[in-house]
């Protein structure tokens, strides 16, 4: 599965410095949990924000989360990815939930005003990809297509899923499930090869 | 990269980004317990889309925010890590959110299981049923309500207690529902009680009193018809009502016995408690 950048993620994940700190935290360290809350929320904060869209909520969902990251210290596995890879996972998880059950009412009045799908991808790419994070998200999906890239940028930053996008752009499920699929390929590759994410500083 | 279209390796990194159905996850979920490569291709996906959210957003996290979440620590008991062998692979590699996700969704399909049973939203008017339910809630609950933000904090388990707080209105409410005493109760079982609707074919145990089961051990229900016994789920102690696995169908009685972990095919110690149910 794995090609050949498959060991320096490997590799890269071993070394997570954060790991260690988290051993503290499930010790109940304190101090060790400030070095994680410095290191994580940000991210949280950013994803949850991007996908709830809502400033408030998203801090909400953001200290559930770390509160989260202090009750499972102890069932953190750093083989199963870094710690902040972790965070972000469950903020995007509970933005998600939260976010859904909302839309699933919203999108039943959406329907009827066909063609607004566009509209609605513009807000949240203008959303991720200028006003939050701009140069950091567009240098990590370089390496996709413009048509892989706006599937990812909507199912991840706009919590959208393989369906809703299908409808939104008019455009088969299956033929967003490939998209998608592709651009998470080419992300996985180039996070792996060290490019161009890790080139932030341009 | 051979094998992307379709199929059920197709559905990880689509997983990874939250982007199915509900059904679709589930089966996601269930490939990945069986699929060491979809396993580590879930942790690259999440590792390569956590490297692309920004580190520092527009707006940090504010001061305010860093403040109450260092104050919330004292109101959060940290969960003992799990031993190894009760970590099976693929939730080793997942937020335990899915554990009690897949739980939530077990007593959910539950519940609605008993609602189709019939008498849909019926309600007997018996202050005993609100006073059962409540008292299951609490039951359910007591390990997580440890203080005002325990309603944010413990939202996953309070939504599980909840349904099994429904399923048991359901139950109770059920124009047939029969609260039955232990008999023959051993120490601590003496305040225990089943309840159980025929027409539903659902049974309860609301176990007041009942202590956690001794380490390496587990409590095992069973109906019980004529000499068999049918094992009807295990369940750890007193920190948890549990609703019956299977149906109750011409059960002469619910038994509970003291079992290894795991739980028995066949009983192997002496109840300590019976409920015998009328037909
Ligand atoms: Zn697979």
């Amino acid at each position: 599965m794995s090609g050949g950048g498959g060991t320096g993620a490997d590799r890269e994940r071993a070394v997570d410095p954060l790991a260690a700190s988290m051993a503290r935290v499930a010790a109940g360290d304190r101090d060790a949990f400030g070095e994680v809350y410095d290191a994580v929320a940000p991210k949280v904060l950013a994803v949850t924000r991007a996908v709830l869209r809502n400033p408030s909520m998203a801090e909400e969902v953001t200290q559930e989360v770390l509160l989260e990251v202090w009750r499972q210290a102890a069932r953190y596995d750093p083989s199963a990815g870094s710690v902040g890879a972790w965070a972000t996972t469950i903020g995007h998880r509970r933005a998600v939930d939260r976010v859904r059950s909302v839309r699933a009412r919203e999108d039943r009045e959406d329907r009827v005003v066909a063609g607004e799908g566009r509209v609605e991808y513009d807000e949240v790419s203008e959303q991720v990809l200028q006003h939050e994070d701009e140069s950091r998200v567009r240098k990590a999906l370089t390496g996709l297509t413009e048509l892989q890239r706006e599937a990812v940028v909507m199912a991840y930053w706009g919590g959208r899923t393989s369906t809703e996008i299908s409808a939104q752009l008019g455009v088969p499920v299956p033929t967003v499930k490939t998209r998608l699929r592709d651009g998470l390929q080419r992300l996985r590759v180039d996070l792996a090869r060290g490019e161009p994410a890790a080139g932030s500083a341009s | 990269m051979d094998g992307y279209d379709g199929g059920a390796h197709g559905l990880t990194s689509l997983y990874a980004v939250d982007a199915l159905d509900p059904q679709e996850a589930a089966a996601a979920e269930a490939h990945l317990r069986g699929c060491a490569d979809c396993r580590e291709e879930l942790v690259e996906v999440r590792e390569a889309l956590a490297a692309a959210v920004a580190d520092e957003p527009a707006e940090a996290p504010s001061a305010a925010l860093r403040a109450r979440v260092m104050a919330a620590l004292d109101d959060v008991p940290q969960l003992p890590a799990l031993p190894a062998a009760v970590a099976p692979a693929a939730s080793a590699s997942e937020p335990d959110d899915e554990l009690s996700r897949r739980r939530a969704r077990r007593e959910t399909d539950r519940t609605s299981a008993a609602r189709a049973g019939g008498t849909t939203g019926r309600r007997a008017p018996r202050r005993w049923v609100q006073g059962l339910a409540a008292a299951a809630a609490a039951v359910v609950v007591a390990g997580a309500a440890v203080s005002g933000y325990a309603a944010l904090q413990w939202r996953e388990e309070a939504r599980s207690a909840q349904q099994v707080a429904l399923a048991v209105t359901q139950v109770a409410g059920a124009p047939d529902a029969q609260l039955v005493d232990a008999q023959g109760g051993a120490e601590g079982w003496g305040s225990s009680r089943v309840v159980v609707s025929r027409s539903l074919g659902e049974a309860v145990l609301v176990p007041t009193g009942v202590e956690d089961a001794p380490s390496g051990r587990t409590w095992q229900l069973w109906f019980v018809t004529g000499d068999a016994a049918r094992p009807a789920g295990t369940f750890a102690g007193a920190g948890s009502a549990a609703v019956l696995s299977g149906a109750v169908d011409g059960a002469d009685a619910v038994a509970v016995t003291l079992e290894p972990a795991g739980g028995s095919e066949t009983p192997t110690s002496t109840p300590v408690a019976v409920y015998p149910l009328t037909a």
